[in-house]
């Protein structure tokens, strides 16, 4: 009975499928978002299943010269990666015992796939994708440091390096958000920067690149690649919300869930609204605005909060 | 200022996201075109006399008169050529040939393409 309930927790709710279902759904979320911010109607609520299945019943073609291995571990092992890190931010129903160092770990695992995004266009012949993997590498030293220095905002606040010492350090007193403003929208920044997502799309420039270091991959492969995005803009979102939003735990198992799930869609409306809002930064414009302008605040910010 | 330029857009979108779509959802809604639009060629085929002026400006030679007598005569549209330019609506003096504000129906079948405008045969 109770490895049935520990399997049902880890395959059903809230793990694999219940996580997935969330990946699509705030996929499509963003996308109508996107859509209704410009003026257009925006897809159907089935749409992003719809390409999941197109994509995984097509052929799977890679160019001569790439390793077949690779090629096929890469977005695998960077699934569950991103997949590991979702057991870690639990929705409301604590899955896994949270132990001491473990926000380390959640931030290893979701600056892992970068590096995979990185190596896949490396493995692959194409030009565009070395070049999308060159940038994604360039990308990754400017928003990493930022993403590492703002989340230690709420670590120093706090006192502790897990994610439940956090949490129960927002019990007390209060969440982290409005007193860390700042911190949180640079941590905003940073996340913005592991997804890849606009203004900070510059491995995958569409205009310049068609798809960076996706370029070469197709069917099952890109579908897996798709996904591994979409699982990380619900893993990082979450992520947000037990480090800034963590008082929605004393709401009680059902009201904590349905808090959270509404966080998490607010959250996906900021994210929406700066993709409509912004255009694509420049690689050096990229790296000036965080070396010069958001690493600095954050230290500064960082300073005010031990001082404090 | 530099920083009103970060976010002279979120007044934009907010209106975007409150207002109707300017897009419509194409198959399952009709989409109403100008007035001006260029659409099926149509004939009013008690003007047609058959005098060919149509055929002889169409640029994209989508137009054919099959002539046996003033009388007989039968005037041929090859929509698969046809450019809809307009510039036989122009060329006619008699107010017959028109672009009307209807789409031509999509076929896999080349047939289907030939349309026989006008069909005049001489009374008996």
């Amino acid at each position: 009975m109770n490895i049935l309930h520990m399997l049902f927790e880890i395959l059903i709710f809230p793990g694999f499928a219940f996580v997935l279902f969330t990946a699509l759904f705030f996929h499509w979320l963003d996308r109508k978002l996107i859509a209704r911010f410009q003026g257009r109607i925006g897809p159907p609520w089935y749409q992003p299943v719809a390409d999941l299945i197109k994509l995984f019943s097509k052929e799977d073609i890679l160019p001569v010269g790439t390793n077949e291995v690779f090629a096929t571990l890469l977005p695998l092992v960077s699934f569950a990666f991103v997949m590991t890190a979702s057991f870690y931010l639990p929705f409301a129903v604590p899955t896994t015992q949270s132990f001491e160092g473990d926000i380390i770990v959640v931030i290893f695992l979701l600056s892992m796939p970068s590096l995979l995004y990185f190596l896949a266009g490396w493995i692959t012949s194409g030009v565009y994708s070395i070049l999308g993997g060159n940038r994604s590498l360039l990308q990754y030293f400017s928003y990493e440091v930022l993403f590492l220095l703002a989340i230690s905002g709420t670590v120093i606040t706090s006192g502790s390096w897990s994610l439940a010492g956090i949490r129960s350090a927002q019990l007390t007193s209060g969440s982290y958000f409005l007193p860390q403003l700042l911190g949180f929208f640079l941590t905003v920044s940073g996340l913005i920067g592991k997804l890849k997502r606009d203004p900070y799309d510059i491995p995958k420039a569409k205009s310049e690149m068609v798809a960076g270091p996706l370029t070469e991959f197709s069917g099952k492969k890109l579908g897996l690649w798709q996904l591994t995005n979409q699982l990380q803009t619900v893993v990082g979102l979450s992520f947000l919300v037990h480090t800034y939003f963590g008082g929605y735990w004393q709401m009680g198992t059902v009201g904590g869930f349905f808090t959270f799930y509404l966080l998490l869609i607010l959250l996906q409306c900021l994210l929406s609204a700066i993709s409509a809002i912004y255009a694509r930064f420049r690689i050096d414009q990229l790296i000036r605005l965080n070396w010069y302008a958001l690493i600095p605040l954050a230290l500064i910010h960082n300073l005010f909060l031990v001082l404090k | 200022m530099k920083l009103r330029s970060y976010f002279y857009l979120l007044p934009n979108i907010v209106r975007a996201f409150f207002s109707k779509p300017d897009t419509v959802n194409y198959p399952s809604i009709t989409l109403e075109v100008a007035d001006r639009f260029r659409g099926s060629v149509r004939i009013k085929a008690q003007n047609c006399v058959g005098c060919s002026l149509c055929v002889r400006d169409c640029p994209a030679q989508a137009l054919e008169l099959e002539k046996e007598s003033k009388n007989s005569f039968r005037l041929i549209h090859y929509r698969d050529r046809c450019t809809y330019c307009g510039q036989c609506e122009l060329s006619c003096r008699f107010d017959a040939i028109f672009l009307d504000n209807e789409y031509d129906e999509p076929s896999s079948n080349r047939a289907h393409f030939i349309v026989t405008l006008v069909e005049r045969v001489p009374e008996e």
